[in-house]
């Protein structure tokens, strides 16, 4: 497939014409696709595109920029160098925004034909090389993106000895880790490419995320706090902060962080999550949920943090409303982390000996991540011997106690009624 | 083109009476940065003339041993010589002194004492009128030459440093811009794409010295495989807490204020300065807790640079202080204390000069003893460039980026390893830029060893030439 060079051109002020009268007379080494600003997110995913260039001088327009950047990491993969900025005085504070994503290339307006057809150059040179770390990146990045559990394992492996040096590489590898749920792994992944270049700025992000998962707090902290002081006017580190505080248990700074984050972006959807996760940490679940009602795409802390609630109300017997909040977890968390709600469903019904309703979880589970997994496998064959037992149990019962389960089933089906409006939940202490 | 572009490497022969006459030329021409070649008499002036084909002839109308009109009448029916203009010097209006240019068209006439400024006026505006490439330049489009071609500069990999910058020895600057693939000679290790490096000059050579963090291809193996240099003597996390103290030239207040805000986070602090002047008042001020300077664009007027360059250069040895300048000018040449930055550029590539300002070369220089070094890799890099054409003086490459002058590398193209029988060593003479507006440089190479006479190695060109042009061939079958 042939590789392409997205354009796209924020200002419009007529860049696109610009540049197909330009690519008339310079040779890009790769195809190149100029969009305005409104047909980029689309653009973005074509699987042909490897690298993107944004045309933006007008600052109104950098948050636009920012969210490209954000789709082209999660669409293609965290390669600063295949990707530029055409702007000929670039704001500093747009300068540090972008440097969130390690973007290196700013190009002037006068001669970013030649600085592109450089970059360009460089790009076809890299990925000519299948073996190139740069290849296997936008390789594994493409079956994390599909949700290919397969090939996501078999990814791990196909990095190789890369991870040891490239720091590219070694992000690539913690991003692929965190997929498969397996965060400590992640972690030190994390911090192998922290320290091949503690400059690039998403490992720093990814880190930070990962060890508020791990519940490693004051190293999140350290971490994030460093961060906050180079860029003060990023939204997710703001968040991260609170989530940190919380778990802390210092709900003053949480709640400082949390201003500051409603004062830079209030409509972010990050807020709605934060501020759910404070609620749920100050016993409001009802509040809480009604917030979650509006949430979506959630990332893997909060998904953790309403995993283990989950796993708290099915460990304390109190199975049904574990079973409430994993419903509501797999209707707001990212894609990619739905399996790993719906496993814990299971799970909760298995304890509850609902074994069926176990299996059909475990099902959906599986198609979730793509295919059998080892866990569900094992919850699958406790469940049946769980149904089998039963089956036999229920062989040799009294007539008369068959009547008694009945009535109980009924009264089951009352309490299950009032699901749906969190009215059934006693607050639990969390911590 | 720029002035100081079209100034490298011109030769000015100048062929004057009186020894005095002649130092005073001979200052001016040196002044002009251009190679002056000085005789005193026609018959010398012509032998130059043949040996090194120069862009100018300065002359006296009359000398001891003939008069202007020799060398005119000389060179203009040579059809390799009969381009080169010639500035007469007329020290006196008499007939004896205006006879020699009758019937005769000369570039140029000074009459009278003539003063440096005027020479340099009149040597500028006729050399201005011609391009920076020779009437005798061949075009490669003109043959049927495959115009792709690349440069190789030879270099020694000493090894890493603490914070992760791989360290070379070549002969040659590299451009902050340009990208190199960088080739081990020993073939069990991988190229590696090199970017972002630095050039330190030291008397002993010139250090390249690259980050590996930007390092890209399988040879970032190796490269991690370095054995150190402490180059600092200092422990790296030492230097992280430490709050560097920087004077900020910028006359653009809000800029300056949105950076003072995000350099802060990085234990930067900035010391706002409106004018070089005001540069020089703080440093003269605060001398002793300023950690370097940072120059948003050369202010207009060259004066102010002078001056601030002369005020930087007094500056104790031990205190001497780096100097970050912003520019968007293609025109950045390294010096041991000035860092070019061109401009529009990232956050983090701002930050890694400000922490090479901030190092400088003292600690560099005090760590590359030979005891100190390990490693001893032999490597080249290697840049594509094209074949742009030939003239007398050599070939003609574009490139993107400026190779210094005298800059040492090995030029592979089939038909200029004949011209240079079968070798590929050569030296940068001259670069220039085709016009201002243009984002390519030209560089002229010569061989290595040199060419003799100039002449001789024209003729010699020429005839390999002719067997390639396409013009002719196709003028031949008609």
């Amino acid at each position: 497939m042939e590789k392409s060079c997205l354009i796209v051109d924020l200002d419009e002020k007529g860049f696109k014409s610009h540049f197909q009268t330009i690519s008339k007379t310079i040779m890009f080494p790769l195809n190149t696709i100029c969009v305005m600003g409104d047909e980029a997110m689309d653009a973005l995913n074509e699987e042909s595109v490897v690298s993107i260039v944004i045309v933006v001088s007008d600052s109104k327009k950098c948050k636009n920029a920012i969210d490209l950047l954000e789709n082209f990491k999660i669409s293609v993969g965290p390669l600063p160098h295949f990707q530029a900025i055409i702007c000929s005085d670039p704001d500093p504070f747009f300068l540090s925004d972008i440097d969130e994503y390690g973007i290196e290339n700013v190009f002037s307006e006068e001669d970013w034909p030649y600085s592109l057809q450089q970059m360009l150059m460089n790009i076809e040179s890299i990925l000519q090389d299948e073996e190139s770390s740069e290849s296997k990146i936008i390789k594994i990045n493409s079956a994390i993106k599909k949700g290919n559990k397969e090939n996501i394992k078999k990814a791990k492996d196909y990095i190789g000895e890369y991870d040891q040096y490239d720091f590219l590489a070694a992000y690539t590898k913690g991003s692929v880790l965190n997929v498969m749920g397996k965060y400590e792994e992640a972690t030190e992944a994390f911090k192998s490419s922290h320290r091949l270049n503690k400059s690039f700025k998403p490992t720093a992000v990814a880190l930070s995320e990962n060890l508020l998962i791990l519940g490693k707090i004051d190293e999140a902290i350290v971490l994030l706090e460093r961060l906050n002081k180079q860029n003060p006017r990023s939204l997710i580190r703001k968040t991260q902060l609170v989530a940190a505080y919380i778990e802390k248990g210092d709900t003053e700074k949480a709640c400082q962080y949390l201003k500051e984050a409603i004062d830079l972006e209030p409509s972010n959807p990050k807020i709605l999550e934060i501020k759910a996760q404070l609620l749920m940490d100050q016993g409001n679940y009802k509040e809480a949920f009604l917030l979650m009602d509006k949430m979506s795409n959630v990332g893997p802390y909060f998904a953790s943090k309403l995993n283990n609630l989950g796993i708290r109300l099915s460990n304390s017997e109190k199975r049904k409303s574990a079973l409430f909040i994993y419903e509501k977890a797999h209707k707001i968390v990212r894609d990619d982390l739905k399996f790993k709600v719906s496993l814990n469903a299971a799970l909760a019904c298995y304890k509850m000996e609902d074994f069926t309703l176990a299996l059909k979880y475990l099902e959906r589970s599986e198609r979730e991540f793509g295919g059998p997994f080892e866990k569900a496998e094992k919850i699958r064959k406790m469940c049946k011997i769980g149904l089998k037992k039963k089956g036999t149990d229920a062989k040799k019962e009294a007539p008369g106690k068959k009547h008694a389960d009945e009535a109980d089933k009924s009264s089951e089906r009352k309490e299950n009624s009032g699901k749906g409006n969190g009215n059934g939940l006693k607050p639990v202490k969390t911590g | 083109m720029t002035e100081s572009n079209k100034m490298q490497k011109q030769i000015v022969i100048t062929c004057v009476s009186k020894e005095e006459r002649r130092i005073f030329f001979d200052e001016v021409i040196k002044k002009c940065n251009f190679t002056s070649i000085i005789t005193c008499s026609i018959y010398e002036a012509l032998r130059q003339i043949e040996q090194t084909m120069p862009h100018l002839i300065i002359c006296d109308s009359i000398l001891p041993d003939g008069t202007v009109a020799t060398i005119y009448d000389k060179i203009r029916p040579d059809s390799i010589l009969k381009t080169i203009p010639i500035l007469v010097i007329v020290v006196k209006k008499t007939k004896e002194h205006l006879v020699p240019l009758t019937g005769r068209s000369f570039e140029g006439i000074l009459m009278g004492e003539v003063n440096g400024g005027l020479l340099k006026e009149k040597i500028m505006e006729i050399l201005n009128a011609r391009s920076g490439l020779s009437p005798h330049f061949v075009p490669i489009d003109k043959t049927s030459l495959d115009s792709n071609l690349i440069l190789s500069v030879d270099a020694l990999v000493l090894g890493s440093s603490e914070d992760d910058k791989v360290i070379y020895k070549s002969n040659a600057e590299i451009d902050p811009g340009a990208s190199f693939v960088c080739v081990p000679k020993d073939k069990n290790k991988d190229p590696v794409l090199l970017n972002r490096g630095l050039n330190v000059i030291k008397d002993d050579g010139i250090y390249n010295v690259f980050p590996i963090k930007r390092a890209r291809g399988k040879g970032i193996k190796w490269l991690f495989q370095l054995p150190k240099i402490n180059i600092s003597g200092k422990r790296t996390d030492e230097q992280d807490d430490i709050v560097r103290k920087v004077v900020f030239y910028d006359p653009k207040m809000e800029r300056f204020t949105k950076f003072k805000e995000i350099l802060r986070g990085y234990n930067i602090e900035l010391f706002h300065a409106s004018s070089l002047q005001s540069v020089i008042n703080i440093l003269q001020n605060y001398g002793p807790i300023i950690d370097f300077v940072y120059l948003d664009e050369l202010p207009s007027g060259s004066g102010a640079f002078v001056q601030f360059k002369e005020f930087i250069d007094k500056f104790e040895e031990k205190k001497r202080l780096g100097v970050i300048i912003a520019t968007t000018s293609q025109h950045i040449s390294s010096d041991p204390y000035f860092y070019y930055i061109r401009k529009p550029f990232s956050l983090s590539l701002l930050l890694e000069m400000m922490e090479n300002a901030y190092k400088n070369n003292k600690e560099f220089e005090n760590a590359l003893r030979e005891e100190n070094i390990k490693s001893h890799l032999e490597v080249f890099f290697q840049t594509p460039a094209k074949l742009v054409g030939f003239d007398e003086h050599g070939s003609i490459l574009e490139v993107r980026h400026p190779i210094s002058k005298s800059s040492k590398l090995r030029v592979d193209h089939p038909f200029i390893n004949k011209i240079w029988n079968d070798t590929n060593e050569a030296i940068v003479t001259d670069v220039f830029q085709p016009s201002e507006a243009s984002p390519f440089w030209y560089v002229r190479v010569e061989k290595l060893t040199g060419t003799g006479s100039k002449v001789v190695y024209w003729e010699r060109v020429s005839k390999l030439l002719s067997d390639v042009i396409i013009e002719k061939k196709d003028e031949e079958k008609k």
